[in-house]
């Protein structure tokens, strides 16, 4: 996903007099209410038996190796295509609000 | 005369700073942040305790206005612009994830189940956090300033 697609974001914020502090911190948030989103729902979906097997993962590779299956399995789309779909809106809404005269 | 010259002599580096040089310098400053901040507000995500106003509405609200968009004027934008981006995100899952949901769950259900997940499945919840936060801020980061995001392994989450 590293296609720059928040650049026009960066961009207009940068119009806006947005300091570089003051965007790098709007990528932190973003990355902290995307992270939120998604773990809240993997709590949701993910079954009890699902969460025990990662509980019990030998190891972080294979653990993270689970989650992707758990995901596909459960919700049909990889977390990375759920962020996409979120971060794609969120620039597109903020592009288009920011057009209006 | 030598120092005159000097002391009126303009700052370049402004002018010569490349899109690929200040991209650069943002990178830098939102990898400080994420490591910093986000990694330990996700560290201390935990349902416990917390009612369900917490855990449906308020977290989200709370991490979208944390601090997100205090600057003028493209504030109420941002907020609503990330809104609608988690209001697709939580579509995209919930209408994939339907059928492994249990429908007839209210708020307050589902905030007790995620309590007892954090208490039950420590170690499990913990990799759960850390992979996607993992996800999350290699995608945007990445979306931002187009670099990979490393994120400390032996941060324990």
């Amino acid at each position: 996903m590293h296609d720059l697609l928040l650049n026009p974001v960066i961009e207009i914020l940068e119009k806006d007099g947005a300091s570089e502090e003051e965007i790098a911190t709007a990528i932190a948030d973003l990355t902290q209410t995307a992270t939120v989103l998604l773990y809240k729902q993997a709590l949701e979906i993910f079954s009890d038996e699902d969460m025990q097997k990662l509980e019990s993962a030998p190891n972080e590779k294979d653990a993270n190796k689970l989650i992707m299956e758990i995901y596909s399995q459960r919700i049909g789309s990889t977390p990375q295509e759920i962020l996409n779909s979120f971060l794609k809106k969120f620039v597109q809404d903020f592009v288009q609000e920011n057009s209006k005269p | 005369m030598e120092g005159q010259t000097a002391e009126v002599a303009p700052d370049t580096t402004v002018a010569t700073e490349t899109p690929e040089k200040k991209r650069k310098s943002l990178g830098k400053r939102a990898a400080h942040i994420i490591r910093n901040r986000t990694v330990s507000y996700i560290k201390n995500l935990d349902p416990r305790g917390k009612d369900k106003f917490w855990w449906t509405g308020n977290l989200l609200s709370a991490a979208t206005s944390a601090g997100l968009f205090l600057f003028a004027p493209g504030a109420r934008l941002l907020k609503t612009a990330a809104t609608a981006g988690i209001s697709v995100g939580l579509q995209v899952a919930e209408t994939a994830g339907e059928k492994y949901r249990d429908k007839f769950w209210d708020e307050e259900k589902k905030a007790e189940r995620a309590a007892k997940r954090e208490e039950k499945f420590p170690e499990g919840t913990s990799r759960l956090k850390r992979f996607l936060l993992g996800i999350s801020a290699g995608g945007i980061y990445g979306a931002a300033v187009g670099l990979p995001l490393e994120l400390p392994t032996y941060t324990p989450i």
